[in-house]
C-alpha cells in the first residue's frame, strides 16, 4: 500500500506542480472598504479575541487566503468590554456589513441587531435606519470601522 | 466497556469549586499525600481505567497493527515517556501529576479532561490532594466560546486544490448568541510551509511530513474562505449535543492545543481527527472506531455523525458563485449586463436609478453588482481603489430605493451531500471485446465519475483514485489487468462570462491495449488536458479538451510514445437517475513510436440509478489502436459502500 501511494505520490506531484503554489506577499492595505479582503492574521484582534488565538498557532493546508496586514495603518476602533464584539466583527466584516445595511436585511444586520441586544420586535424598524442612514455610517469609502460602529450604536440607542 | 467510568459533565467546574471551598483545610503530609496516591493508582488499577474506552479517546489511541499507540507525536503531551505506546504508564503519570503542582502550566490545567475523567471515575476526594492551582486560561477559553452547541460543517470539494477535492470539515461552536457568525469554529489542519511547491506538498501530505493541528478562530473567517474566496458550499449539521457534552469537548480541546500530530492526506487527516473532538464529547457516539480506515473522505465522516444519530437537522450556505448566479437568473439580461458594466467601471452605479424598471429590479440589479464587485476583489480581479469607489457608489444608490418587499425566488436547495452515494465503489458485470466474451470486476476506493448518481456532488467533477478492473476472458482462460487508474481528475465547468472556468483533465495508470490482433499487453500512460466547457441546457455540458499523453511499454517501438490531439464529448441527465456520457478522443504519436495511426476512440458510457447506493451501466465503444479495430460492450452492476 505504501509503496503504491508512493508512486501516487510522485505521479500526482509531477501533475499538478501549480496547484499548491505559495501565496503573495505581505501587503498593506489599510483600512475602509475592501480591506477586509486583505486582512487576516490577528495583529488587529481586540483582547477577547486574542483569547482565544492563543488556538490560532497555524495556516490552513486549504486556505487561498495567504494575505496578511501585519499591522494596519488603520485606527483600530475603540476597545470597550460592550462592544467589543461588534467592533471586531464590524472590523472584519466590513463589506458584508456595508452591503447588507444599504440593502436593509442581512445576516449581518441580524448579527449586529444580536450583538447590540435590539428586541426582535424592534429590528424591522432598526434595520429601516441603519438602511436610510447608509450615507451617514458609510460617508466615505475609506471610512474608518470606529466611526461606523459607533454610529450604529447611536443609532441603535435612538431606538 | 464499564459505563460507569465515564464521568458525568460539569465535572471540573464541581471538581473545582468543592476543592476551592476546602481551601481553608490544612495541606496533607507527604506521607498522607504517597498513600493516597497508591491507594488511587490501586483503584484505577482494578477498574482498568487505562483500558476504559473514554481513556482511550483522550490519548487519541488507535488500535493498529503495530499495536496500541496514540497518535498524537507531540512529547509534550505524555507525562510518561512510554505514554505513546502505554496508556496504563500515562495514567499512572497523570496521577502522579495531580500530586504534583510545581510544572508550568500545571498539569491540572494542561489536562483538564483527563482531570475532570479521573476525578469521577475514581471518586477522588479533594480534602486529600495538593490544592490545584486556578487555571485562568482555560476558564478564559470556556467563557469566551461559551459553548452551548455545536454544528459539524462539510465545505464541499475543491477540484483545484488536491488537499480539499474530497471537501473538508470543521466544527462549529455556537454560543447563547443568536447569529452563527458569532459563533467559534474548530479546525484541524496541517501546518504547511508556503514555500513548499507542489511535489513537496503532496509528498510531505500523503507520508506524515507535516503537523496536524486544531485551531479556533470566529466562524465568519471560515465562511468568508470557503464562501466567499473558494466558493465552496458550506453545509452545517446541526449536532444535538448538550451544553454539558460540549463542555467536555472543550476541555479536551484544551488538551490539544499546540500539539502536534503527523498529518497524513489519506486518514490521520483534518475530518479523522475532528472525530476524537466528538467522541470526547459523547464517547457512546464511537467515531473515531467506525472511521478507523486507511482511507478517510470527509464525507464519510458526516455520514457516520449522521449513523451515530447526532444530526438535529441541516443548513446549506451557498457559495457567493451560486448566489451570484442565482441573482443573474432573477433579472432581465439588459439588467444583468448593466452590473457587469457598473462593477467593471463602464457605467455609473446612478444609471440604474434611471432606467425603466421597477424599484424592486433595480434593487437587484444594484445588489447583483454589490455582489459581483465583492467577488472580483475577493479573486484580486479588481484595483482595491476602484473596487472602494464603486462599492461604495453601488450601495449609495441602492439605499436611496429603500426597503423593497422580498418577492425573489428563493435559491432552490440541492441535494445535501450526504443522500450522494458512498464514496468507495465495486463493481461485477461482463461483456464482449471484438468477437470474444469476458466478465469483469473493478474496485476504486474513491470518489465519484460522470455516470455514477450524481446526487450530492459537484456538477462536471470526475475523481478517481485507483481505480482498478481485472477481466477474465473464459475462451482464452485469460486475466488480463485491464485498468488501474493510480489518479484521474477532471473538471469540467462551463464558460461563464463572470466565472470564466477552463475545464482540464490529468489522469495516470496503467491499461491493457492491443497491439496486434493477436497480441496485447500493459501499458503504463499519463495524459493531461485543457480546454473549455459550454452549458447546453440546464443538465447537459459539451467540452472540447486539447490532450498530451505519454505511454511507455516495451511493446512500443522504442518502448514509448508520445503525443499530442484532442477529445470532446458531452455529458447530460436526459431524465433523473440516467447518465450519459458520449466521448470521441484521438491521439497522434509525436515522438518515440509515430508510424503505427493514431489511438482513435468513441464511447457511450450510461448509468442509470437503481437506489442511492446501486447502478446500473452499459457501456459501448469503438477504438483503434496500432490499426486494430475493436467494438466494445459491457454491462456491470456498481456497489457504493
Amino acid at each position: 500500500m505504501k509503496r503504491l501511494l508512493l508512486v501516487a505520490a510522485l505521479v500526482l506531484a509531477l501533475a499538478v506542480p501549480a496547484i499548491a503554489a505559495p501565496p503573495a506577499g505581505q501587503l498593506n492595505y489599510g483600512c475602509g472598504l475592501g480591506a477586509t479582503v486583505f486582512r487576516e492574521g490577528n495583529a488587529n484582534d481586540s483582547l477577547l479575541l486574542q483569547l482565544v488565538a492563543t488556538f490560532l498557532n497555524g495556516l490552513c493546508s486549504n486556505g487561498t487566503f495567504g494575505i496578511t496586514s501585519g499591522t494596519s495603518d488603520c485606527a483600530e476602533p475603540k476597545k470597550t468590554a460592550s462592544i467589543d464584539r461588534l467592533n471586531e466583527f464590524a472590523y472584519k466584516n466590513l463589506d458584508d456589513l456595508a452591503r447588507d445595511i444599504a440593502a436593509g436585511n442581512g445576516e449581518t444586520v441580524t448579527t449586529v441587531a444580536v450583538l447590540l441586544d435590539v428586541p426582535a420586535e424592534s429590528r424591522p424598524a432598526f434595520y429601516r435606519n441603519l438602511q436610510a442612514s447608509f450615507t451617514e455610517i458609510f460617508p466615505s469609502p475609506t471610512v474608518e470601522t470606529a466611526h461606523v460602529v459607533d454610529t450604529i450604536t447611536k443609532i441603535a440607542a435612538q431606538g | 466497556m464499564k459505563r460507569a467510568c465515564i464521568p458525568r459533565m460539569r465535572a471540573l467546574s464541581l471538581f473545582l469549586l468543592v476543592l476551592l471551598a476546602a481551601g481553608a483545610r490544612v495541606p496533607p503530609s507527604q506521607a498522607a499525600a504517597d498513600a493516597y496516591l497508591a491507594e488511587l493508582k490501586g483503584r484505577a488499577n482494578s477498574l482498568a481505567l487505562h483500558e476504559d474506552h473514554y481513556w482511550r479517546i483522550l490519548l487519541h489511541v488507535r488500535p493498529g497493527i503495530a499495536g496500541t499507540r496514540s497518535l498524537v507525536d507531540d512529547p509534550r503531551f505524555f507525562l510518561s515517556p512510554s505514554g505513546k505506546t502505554e496508556p496504563a504508564a500515562e495514567l499512572s503519570a497523570t496521577l502522579d501529576g495531580l500530586f504534583d503542582n510545581t510544572a508550568d502550566p500545571p498539569y491540572f490545567c494542561r489536562f483538564p479532561a483527563r482531570y475532570a475523567w479521573l476525578a469521577r471515575s475514581l471518586e477522588i476526594d479533594p480534602t486529600r490532594i495538593p490544592r490545584p492551582p486556578p487555571c485562568p486560561e482555560v476558564d478564559n477559553i470556556l467563557r469566551v466560546i461559551d459553548g452551548q452547541s455545536v454544528a459539524m460543517v462539510f465545505a464541499s470539494g475543491y477540484v483545484n486544490s488536491p488537499a480539499s477535492m474530497f471537501g473538508h470539515t470543521f466544527l462549529r461552536i455556537d454560543s447563547r448568541l443568536k447569529s452563527p457568525l458569532l459563533s467559534f469554529a474548530v479546525n484541524y489542519a496541517a501546518r504547511t510551509d508556503p514555500a513548499d511547491g507542489g511535489l513537496t506538498f503532496t509528498f510531505k501530505g500523503m507520508f506524515g511530513g507535516y503537523q496536524g493541528f486544531y485551531s479556533v478562530m470566529p466562524y465568519y473567517d471560515k465562511v468568508r474562505e470557503y464562501s466567499n474566496i473558494d466558493q465552496r458550499d458550506l453545509w452545517e449539521y446541526s449536532l444535538n449535543l448538550t451544553p454539558d457534552q460540549v463542555r467536555r469537548m472543550l476541555l479536551h480541546l484544551v488538551e490539544m492545543k499546540d500539539i502536534a500530530t503527523d498529518y497524513f492526506f489519506f486518514d490521520e487527516n483534518c475530518s479523522y481527527e475532528l472525530l476524537f473532538l466528538l467522541d470526547a464529547a459523547d464517547p457512546e457516539a464511537r467515531l473515531t472506531e467506525t472511521m478507523d480506515r486507511y482511507w478517510v473522505i470527509p464525507m464519510d465522516t458526516v455520514r457516520a455523525v449522521i449513523g451515530a444519530g447526532l444530526v438535529d437537522n441541516v443548513v446549506w450556505r451557498p457559495s457567493r458563485a451560486i448566489q451570484i448566479r442565482h441573482a443573474r437568473s432573477l433579472l432581465p439580461d439588459r439588467e444583468s449586463d448593466l452590473a457587469v458594466e457598473i462593477v467593471d467601471g463602464a457605467a455609473p452605479a446612478g444609471t440604474v436609478l434611471s432606467e425603466p424598471i421597477p424599484d424592486a429590479t433595480k434593487a437587484r440589479t444594484l445588489d447583483l453588482a454589490a455582489l459581483l464587485a465583492q467577488y472580483r476583489i475577493a479573486k484580486k480581479g479588481m484595483e482595491h481603489k476602484d473596487f472602494q469607489e464603486r462599492f461604495h457608489a453601488i450601495l449609495s444608490a441602492r439605499t436611496r430605493l429603500g426597503p423593497v418587499e422580498e418577492v425573489a425566488k428563493p435559491l432552490p436547495v440541492p441535494a445535501p451531500p450526504e443522500d450522494g452515494h458512498r464514496s468507495a465503489r465495486a463493481y461485477l458485470g461482463g461483456g464482449w471485446r471484438g468477437s470474444e466474451g469476458f466478465l469483469e470486476a473493478g474496485i476504486r476506493p474513491a470518489y465519484h465519475d460522470y455516470t455514477d448518481p450524481p446526487g450530492g456532488y459537484t456538477q462536471g467533477s470526475l475523481i478517481e483514485f485507483l481505480s482498478g478492473a481485472i477481466r477474465w476472458y473464459p475462451e482464452g482462460d485469460r486475466f488480463r489487468l485491464q485498468q488501474l487508474d493510480l489518479f484521474r481528475i477532471e473538471s469540467l465547468d462551463p464558460f461563464d462570462p463572470i466565472f470564466r472556468k477552463k475545464s482540464w483533465k490529468v489522469r495516470m495508470g496503467f491499461q491493457t491495449r492491443e497491439f496486434t490482433e493477436e497480441k496485447d499487453g500493459l501499458v503504463t500512460f499519463a495524459e493531461a488536458g485543457i480546454g473549455g466547457t459550454i452549458r447546453l441546457r440546464e443538465g447537459a455540458v459539451a467540452y472540447l479538451l486539447g490532450e498530451v499523453e505519454g505511454d511507455f511499454s516495451r511493446d512500443y517501438h522504442g518502448a514509448y510514445r508520445i503525443g499530442g490531439g484532442g477529445s470532446m464529448g458531452v455529458l447530460a441527465e436526459p431524465v433523473r437517475g440516467w447518465q450519459i456520457w458520449l466521448e470521441g478522443r484521438g491521439i497522434w504519436g509525436v515522438m518515440g513510436e509515430t508510424g503505427e495511426g493514431p489511438d482513435l476512440s468513441a464511447s457511450l458510457r450510461q448509468g442509470f440509478r437503481i437506489g442511492r447506493d446501486l447502478s446500473l451501466k452499459a457501456d459501448l465503444s469503438w477504438s483503434v489502436t496500432r490499426h486494430v479495430e475493436r467494438t466494445e460492450g459491457t454491462l456491470t452492476l456498481n456497489r457504493y459502500f
